[in-house]
């Protein structure tokens, strides 16, 4: 057995007294403290606590806190774990900094007020943490995150699900080490701005935005950003120069409209595409596709009577970087223009996707008919793959495949199902 | 992008570090696999591997299994550097599950060690810095006590109960949060 003397402690004092061998205890604090941190918190510290008196200070260096309340709580067990969090930081050694902090809640009773997750989250700051991670399993529950922006000098990775985050939260600027931004289910309504300066990526995903008033996202050292899956108003995203690949998604968005999708008759009262309201400030500006110029990557990926990508097309910017596109039915879902025009504004491309689903009822059957004779071969000459994946071969699609052979000036037209 | 195949082989024609353990046994890696231990990427920085690294507080036959853990996974790391530029290319993320697949196999494999070479294996990963190997094995230990009574715990690891029935009454009484 070799030797590791770093320290000797009380534990091992009493290893030698016994004769029995115990292992585990003569192992340095460090490495004792990293092992139980694997342990969920609370079991961790009492374990600490009962197993012998030499290890229970370890539990207020724990490297990594694991809280973890799975199981139903009423109003009197969100109190315990209240009162848990809050003395776990408390009575935590200062000098220890806190790696990561991740906390997982299940569905509770909010009748008394949700889970103190708001105040462990600025505690973990307090104590360094690095990585911090807010889980809230059900889908009846969030918990607040509110108040004035979060202050790190540490933290580099924040990922939040089912939360409610409102007024200042999401100003970053005083976390000059975030790197890594994730929300997952959250409720952004009450704020106006997403905002970091030192965000790589940035990952939004089944979230809530105000309906009626744009949330903005500035965050220019952005390398790869996810948006998909959101209620109410689609975001607009300022400039992001470094920006490499890009995800969106638009399904469920507040931003549909029956032009779209019937041609000309849109029934939505408060429309942001057709009537007065398309006149308004904020629906005069691109919303997404300026934002994303820059990158390498693109999937841009909606429902068909979601009209952001379409109407930012009115201000279609040069793609200079971009190699490797992929795009859904909603830019040939009526006609093939929004294709054309993006094809028309990458120099660069090599590789296209085209993910076409079910026929749209309104497309326009002429199409094909006209343009494809008349059009001049426009894409990229750097063009070398070019895929068309369908769900039924069916005269839409035959006419796509058309229609995208007559534009690239190839036959080079791959089609998978 | 780095390719998994041929990664540790272009290493092997580049550099190769020899790690003296501590019955004086000599063992001759590549820099690939040696730079998973951050306390020997340190030593070949600074230049002083020349002659052999001696590790005294690793044995021959814990040594031999720390190389076996580095090799596997030095492949992985130079994966996870190629797959970070090619982002979510399908056809490389399918490649990527099977490799961890793998791994996750090969680790599961590793832990079939008695306790003494569990613990030796703790304080070699410790001791050489190698993050992977350090969690793996002190989270096997952790779920040997998860769930398991104070005295279990002892039991299972001699350790000696040094606390009265009245001092641990006291403990239950002053940190109640703890245990409500």
């Amino acid at each position: 057995m070799q030797q590791q003397e770093t320290m000797v402690s009380e534990r091992k004092l009493k290893q030698i007294k016994t004769g029995s061998e115990d292992r585990i205890s003569t192992l340095p604090d460090e490495i004792l403290q990293h092992l139980i941190s694997f342990l969920p918190a609370k079991e961790a510290v009492q374990t600490c606590l009962l197993v012998a008196k030499g290890w229970c200070h370890l539990w207020k260096s724990m490297p990594v806190l694991r809280i973890i309340a799975d199981e139903w709580q009423n109003e009197q067990d969100v109190k315990k774990l209240n009162m848990f969090m809050k003395n776990l930081l408390l009575k935590r050694n200062d000098s220890a900094p806190l790696d990561v902090c991740e906390v997982r809640i299940g569905e509770y009773v909010d009748y008394e007020g949700d889970p103190r997750v708001d105040s462990l989250i600025r505690n973990a700051l307090l104590h360094k943490a690095r990585i911090i991670r807010v889980t809230l399993t059900s889908e009846y529950n969030w918990a607040d995150l509110d108040g004035l922006p979060l202050i790190s000098l540490h933290l580099t990775r924040l990922e939040l699900t089912h939360m409610d985050l409102r007024d200042d939260v999401l100003d970053y600027s005083s976390c000059p080490a975030l790197k890594n931004l994730v929300m997952r289910g959250c409720y952004i309504i009450h704020s106006r701005k997403i905002s970091s300066q030192t965000l790589e990526e940035l990952t939004i995903i089944d979230c809530t935005f105000d309906p009626c008033d744009r949330t903005q996202i500035s965050a220019p050292n952005l390398v790869r950003l996810e948006l998909a899956d959101f209620d109410g108003a689609t975001p607009m995203i300022e400039g992001m120069p470094s920006l490499i690949k890009a995800t969106i998604r638009l399904y469920g968005s507040e931003d549909v409209c029956g032009k779209e999708e019937f041609k000309g008759t849109c029934s939505i009262v408060r429309c942001h595409n057709c009537g007065t309201l398309s006149n308004e400030d904020f629906n005069r500006h691109s919303v997404l596709i300026k934002g994303l110029s820059e990158a390498e990557s693109l999937e841009l990926v909606a429902e068909c009577r979601a009209f952001i990508f379409k109407r930012d097309l009115l201000w279609c910017p040069t793609f200079s970087k971009l190699k490797t596109l992929v795009l859904n039915e909603w830019c040939v879902a009526i006609d093939s223009r929004p294709l054309i025009c993006i094809l028309q504004h990458t120099p660069a491309l090599e590789t296209l996707i085209l993910k076409l689903g079910q026929a749209p009822d309104y497309w326009d059957e002429m199409e094909g008919t006209y343009d494809g004779k008349s059009a001049q071969p426009l894409a990229s000459k750097k063009l070398k793959v070019v895929k068309v994946h369908y769900e039924e071969l069916d005269m839409w699609v035959l006419n796509i495949v058309k229609i995208v052979k007559s534009h690239l000036g190839t036959e080079e037209v791959k089609e998978r199902r | 992008m780095a390719s998994a195949g041929s990664g540790d082989e272009k290493a092997a024609a580049a550099a190769m570090i020899t790690l003296i353990s501590s019955d004086n046994e000599k063992f001759e890696v590549t820099e690939a696999t040696a730079t998973l231990s951050q306390t020997i990427r340190h030593m070949i920085e600074d230049g002083c591997t020349d002659g052999g690294v001696p590790l005294p507080n690793v044995t021959s036959k814990i040594l031999a299994r720390v190389i076996e853990y580095c090799k596997k996974h030095a492949t992985a790391a130079a994966g996870e550097e190629g797959s970070s530029s090619s982002f979510s290319d399908a056809a490389f993320l399918e490649v990527d599950r099977a490799f961890l697949e793998e791994l996750e196999e090969f680790d599961d494999a590793f832990l079939e060690v008695d306790r003494a070479t569990l613990f030796d294996l703790i304080l070699a990963a410790n001791y050489l810095d190698i993050k992977g190997l350090l969690n793996l094995t002190c989270q096997k230990v952790a779920d040997s006590v998860k769930g398991k009574t104070p005295e279990q715990i002892r039991e299972m690891y001699n350790i000696v109960n040094d606390l009265t029935p009245e001092e641990e009454a006291e403990i239950r009484r002053e940190t109640q949060w703890a245990f409500e």
